[in-house]
């Protein structure tokens, strides 16, 4: 089959390109959920409220690590959950024992990993911070100040 | 290799309907499901009756999907939708929703004290009611949830949470649903982006 004119035909690709492109820009099902670095913080909420903290944790020792646990001040159940997509569904699955290897971070970001803090006692707001104690089994307690926002 | 021998004269036309297309498309965006039909009896975070879509013809409506038990997505959808509504600058003509779809926890007070910390409980429009009404709104929203896991909280209480759709959606004044986002992870800019395209 011969096309006699190669300028219409490019024409019809471009125009063809183009309605597609231009009708279908607008529509974004789910977009990138890429946090900066260093994203650390925690959502506000009311006091008997739910929230979740971010953060990221560089494991420093020569050896793998695991998180046994974590503990704060303004609840008694803080938990690492993550959150997973199944069947066009999101939810939410407990995460134990945690394991980073040596030299690796652990990212704790909106939408993965992260830790859920259930019934806080107090009124979580941007002046806020949250303390946060992670328990490792070989680095110990370590402390985090999370910002509030 | 063969060069194309294009004239100016013949590409013109071409660039005009391409740049018509595309603002023909920008200005009417497909039309993905239509509520203007429907008509659901819902109440509010101060306990006022709202009939959805009717009490929001002649404006967009911005609509979110949450439950307030929630620690980590609908946290997210609900900052967006706050977000977009501030990078909007609280326009008149755009309306703010965020609907529960666990109506049996979700009371208007428990939206409200949700809403606080968010500075929305004023800016937005919180939504819950009967079952069944609900229920029915979902379906039409096409979206989805169901119990998953169960936890006793600090308090010795039984919690369960939800696995649910990730949706943010826009409805035109004629209550026609225009475009549909994941919503925790949809960038607010583009909601913006894209109502600014067709006010």
């Amino acid at each position: 089959m011969k096309f006699r004119n190669t300028g219409n035909l490019l024409g019809s690709i471009v125009i063809a390109a183009g309605l597609m492109f231009s009708c279908t820009e607008t529509k974004k099902p789910v977009t990138d959920s890429t946090p900066p670095e260093g994203l650390v913080y925690a959502k506000k909420a009311e006091a008997g409220g739910n929230t979740a903290a971010y953060f990221s944790y560089i494991n420093e020792l020569s050896r793998a690590d695991t998180l046994a646990g974590l503990s704060t001040p303004v609840s008694a159940s803080a938990s690492v959950h993550e959150t997973f997509e199944e069947d066009g569904l999101k939810g939410m699955r407990p995460v134990r024992n945690l394991i980073i290897q040596p030299g690796d971070t652990l990212k704790l970001q909106p939408g993965g990993l992260h830790v859920m803090i259930m019934n806080v006692s107090e009124p979580l707001s941007s002046a806020d911070s949250l303390t946060l104690t992670l328990k490792w089994k070989q680095a110990g307690d370590v402390m985090l100040k999370i910002p509030v926002q | 290799m063969k060069k194309l021998n294009v004239s100016a004269a013949k590409l013109i036309p071409v660039m005009v309907l391409l740049l018509a297309g595309i603002v023909a498309c920008g200005n009417n965006p497909e039309v993905i499901d239509d509520f203007s039909d429907a008509s659901f009896t819902l109440v509010d975070q101060d306990s006022n009756k709202v009939v959805f879509p009717d009490d929001f013809k002649g404006d967009y409506v911005v609509i979110g999907f949450i439950y307030t038990h929630c620690p980590d997505i609908c946290g997210l959808i609900t900052q967006n939708l706050g977000a977009a509504q501030e990078l909007m600058n609280n326009p008149k003509d755009v309306e703010f929703v965020a609907m529960s779809f666990d109506p049996q926890r979700d009371t208007p007070s428990v939206l409200k004290n949700y809403a606080r910390p968010f500075g929305l409980e004023e800016k937005m429009t919180f939504l819950t009611g009967d079952s069944t009404e609900v229920s029915a709104m979902l379906d039409s929203a096409r979206v989805r949830s169901q119990v998953s896991l169960s936890q006793t909280n600090s308090a010795g209480e039984k919690m369960y949470f939800m696995n649910h759709s990730d949706k943010i959606m826009v409805l035109n004044p004629d209550g026609e649903v225009i475009f549909e986002y994941g919503g925790s992870m949809t960038k607010p800019q583009y909601i913006v982006e894209d109502l600014n395209k067709v006010r």
